[in-house]
């Protein structure tokens, strides 16, 4: 997923879209396999808001760029 | 879920950590799972599999999903397509009309997202073969 500094602003916002993707779904994965009273619970879910924070001003984002 | 036994669906896509992701999503709501990283590794796969849904990335490089997903359906007419893209928008403007057992996501998804799109595509009903990722919300 390595990009250049020559990388389009379209380019690197597909880029980021699935890097959001990724640490999205990951963390909902793991947030679903884990017990309720797991410790590491609860920076799972605030690594899970932040993504879908993240993916929520992507459509902003992606407009001003296009 | 360690030995799902619902639709057969392959995903297409060159991003390995997405692949992966899909994956674990959809094997936890019952479906079983095959992977390619690009257009020539699924079209050689589709000669000897035959599954219910294809999950095609459109952003790929080399032979885009869409010329992909045109080639399978020579000779898979019936195949149901998923594709997955980063640029809906670009794909709307160039393609207006949705046919039948198609249908489009956008990156990124959630999982609740893109378990229903795919239980949609296989069964017509959004709970799917066997949903068990929706049922513990994080918010």
């Amino acid at each position: 997923m390595g990009h250049g500094a020559h990388t389009s602003e379209p380019d690197l916002i597909h880029k980021l879209k699935n890097y959001i993707c990724i640490i999205s779904g990951f963390s909902e994965l793991l947030i679903s396999e884990l017990p309720d009273d797991d410790p590491r619970r609860a920076d799972l879910v605030e690594i899970h808001k932040a993504a879908q924070a993240a993916m929520a001003i992507m459509p902003d984002l992606a407009e001003r760029v296009r | 879920m360690e030995n799902p036994t619902g639709p057969l669906v392959l995903i297409v896509d060159d991003e390995a950590p997405i692949r992966q992701m899909e994956r674990r999503i959809l094997q936890k709501g019952g479906y079983r799972i095959m992977e390619a990283s690009g257009a020539a590794e699924a079209l050689a796969m589709l000669g000897a599999v035959n599954p219910d849904l294809l999950i095609a990335d459109l952003d790929m490089p080399g032979l885009c999903g869409e010329e992909m997903v045109r080639r399978i359906h020579a000779v898979r007419p019936n195949l149901k397509v998923l594709y997955v893209t980063a640029h809906i928008d670009r794909l709307l403007d160039a393609q207006s009309l949705v046919w039948e057992g198609e249908a489009f996501l956008d990156k990124p998804f959630t999982s609740a997202g893109l378990l229903e799109a795919v239980a949609l595509l296989c069964t017509g009903s959004i709970t799917g073969a066997r949903p068990s990722m929706t049922d513990r919300r994080t918010s």
